[in-house]
């Protein structure tokens, strides 16, 4: 297995006190595998890709493992993590714009990892970044890798990240709602470019999004989170088939039907790090709580690979 | 009964100056609405929607007349906006307001929702008695669903939804007949943008409010409105019933925007 997590929590420092924001996720993630990450603000999920590439704000305390091929990176010194991000790990953010040096040519943008970690020469890092912008559909003949960001759509500005976080062939690429800032069309686009990169490379993907529709047609398994927690996983087609997790079907039900009947609110808000209920805590939200409930946190349960942190599931359908 | 409809946009033309290539040179213009005609009566819901670069928000700020075109007119029951006076269009100003999509560069910081929600009775309608002023805030506190205590609190004790709650309190407190709605729902989350749209709804049912909504979201425009425009470079190139629309897109573009809509597979 490339990528194991296990029982990543994470701690942050808010008013004085270490706040829980992450608690308890474990998954895995092999090489032409790919894994999303869905919930909304305030799950956790910016927080669990921030963790495995120990990006975290300063004064953070992590707990548990992220081995990366048999290597722990959560004991890592800084700069042995600075030869895994970028090499091993490549990283795109949702906001292509501050993503990249806007006084840099987007050439010399994807050639920079070139030099820095696999030490090539100008002229090879040059030539193999014109190939990249390439192979995401910057045609070096048509759009010079002499441009600079802001001579670029939204997409196109996409595409260079892309294009950076993929120069040194990482084994895993962490994307962070990579599409948010695009228009429909594009997103279209840049979602079937990653997953053909994927497939191509044999690369793991490791999707993060807000939007069911993105991760059911992009990745293979899929975590829904929330409150810090992992509340659902399982094989896309299984946890969209069979939503065990009263969260899941409720986000589900929230989004805007195809049908253009309403959308079925989920009373309440997400619960913030520093008020979080005991026990389950989306249950004050939930229509199937029981007093057992607000008890015990549940843990994720159930045969096989998908499973639920549900004291009383729905049942597959 | 009075055939005069509620907004009535025709031949809108915006175009942009460009910078000049060289000093001596004209500047060369851009063209982003290419004469756009749109008809609304009391209580419809028209979305318009296109992508970045569309012109849709520039054809909201023409309707708010927040810029003035170079061709074309703007009526609002009749009234050609950009022919009105500055006192006229102040006054006509109250029928018709704005909610946009940021909820948090959208209201004040330093102000309580108070003073966030009756400012437009403060511009709009001066001689409004300060009681009055009172409960006009307090009923559409009320009617967004925000507790009474929320008006002497500030924008940054709420949640993203609860921002765009006020926001909509602020647009609703003059009573508008019309309220332009540019992306209201995208920068907040799944469970909160369905409060909001279901808000919309309901104040659409009970106020009889005509909704122009700006979207680049197909879902969330089939949720809200009854009509559809879609936007390209500037032009309509389709126009009907949401609902016909999405099913049966017509126009490539339509076709293309509907096919690229992230849909949940459920294979059980």
């Amino acid at each position: 297995m490339m990528l194991r997590v296990e029982d990543l929590t994470v701690a942050l420092p808010m008013r004085g006190q270490l706040v829980p924001v992450l608690a308890g996720v474990s998954f895995t993630l092999d090489r032409r595998d790919s894994v999303g990450l869905v919930g909304e603000s305030g799950s956790g999920k910016s927080m669990t890709a921030l963790a495995i590439m120990g990006l975290l704000p300063p004064g953070a305390r992590v707990a548990g493992r992220v081995m990366l091929d048999g290597r722990d990176l959560l004991a890592l010194p800084e700069p042995d993590l600075c030869g895994v991000r970028g090499r091993r790990i490549g990283m795109v953010f949702q906001e292509p714009m501050t993503a990249l040096n806007p006084l840099m040519s987007i050439g010399a943008q994807v050639a920079e990892p070139l030099r820095l970690h696999l030490r090539l020469s100008r002229a090879e890092a040059d030539a193999r970044a014109a190939r990249m912008l390439d192979r995401v559909g910057l045609d070096p003949a048509r759009i010079s890798p002499h441009r600079y960001p802001h001579q670029l759509s939204g997409g196109q500005r996409q595409r260079v990240v892309i294009a950076a976080a993929l120069a040194c062939g990482p084994d895993l690429l962490v994307a962070d709602e990579p599409t948010t800032a695009l228009d429909v069309t594009v997103q279209a686009q840049v979602l079937a470019l990653l997953a053909d990169l994927a497939a191509e490379t044999g690369m793991g993907l490791l999707l993060i999004t807000h939007d069911l529709g993105v991760v059911s047609q992009t990745v293979a398994n899929v975590l829904v989170m929330y409150a810090g927690r992992v509340v659902e996983q399982g094989p896309t087609d299984s946890v969209f088939g069979g939503m065990a997790h009263p969260y899941t079907r409720a986000l589900f039900a929230a989004r805007p039907a195809e049908s253009g009947a309403r959308p079925v609110q989920i009373p309440g808000q997400v619960p913030d790090p520093l008020h979080r209920p005991p026990g389950c805590a989306f249950a004050p939200r939930c229509s199937r709580a029981e007093p057992d409930c607000g008890q015990q946190a549940p843990t994720l349960a159930g045969g096989g690979p998908h499973r639920a942190a549900c004291l009383h599931p729905h049942a597959a359908s | 009964m009075n055939d005069t409809p509620l907004l009535q946009v025709s031949g809108l033309v915006r175009e942009y100056a460009l910078p000049r290539p060289h000093p001596f040179a004209a500047a060369p213009r851009l063209r982003v609405l290419h004469g756009i005609d749109l008809a609304m009566a009391k209580g419809d819901s028209l979305a318009i929607v296109g992508e970045s670069g569309s012109g849709k928000s520039t054809l909201a700020r023409s309707v708010l007349a927040l810029e003035r075109p170079d061709a074309g007119s703007v009526r609002l029951d009749g009234m050609d906006l950009f022919a009105l006076s500055r006192r006229e269009l102040r006054a006509a100003r109250r029928h018709v307001q704005a909610v946009f999509q940021d909820p948090y560069g959208s209201l004040d910081p330093r102000q309580t929702v108070f003073r966030i929600v009756a400012e437009p009775i403060a511009a709009l309608e001066p001689r409004t008695a300060r009681g009055e002023r009172r409960d006009r805030v307090a009923a559409i506190l009320q009617a967004v669903g925000l507790p009474a205590a929320a008006a002497e609190k500030y924008p940054h004790e709420f949640s993203g939804g609860q921002r765009q709650r006020i926001a909509i309190a602020r647009a609703l407190v003059t009573r508008p007949a019309l309220v332009v709605a540019d992306e209201p729902v995208s920068a907040l989350d799944v469970s909160v943008q369905a409060q909001v749209l279901n808000l919309m709804l309901d104040l659409r049912e009970k106020l009889g409010l005509a909704w122009l909504f700006i979207s680049h979201d197909l879902g969330v425009v089939r949720v809200v409105t009854e009509r559809v425009a879609v936007l390209q470079h500037g032009r309509i190139v389709e126009q009907g019933r949401t609902a016909d629309v999405l099913a049966a897109p017509q126009h490539p573009y339509t076709q293309a925007l509907v096919a690229a809509m992230p849909r949940v597979r459920r294979r059980g």
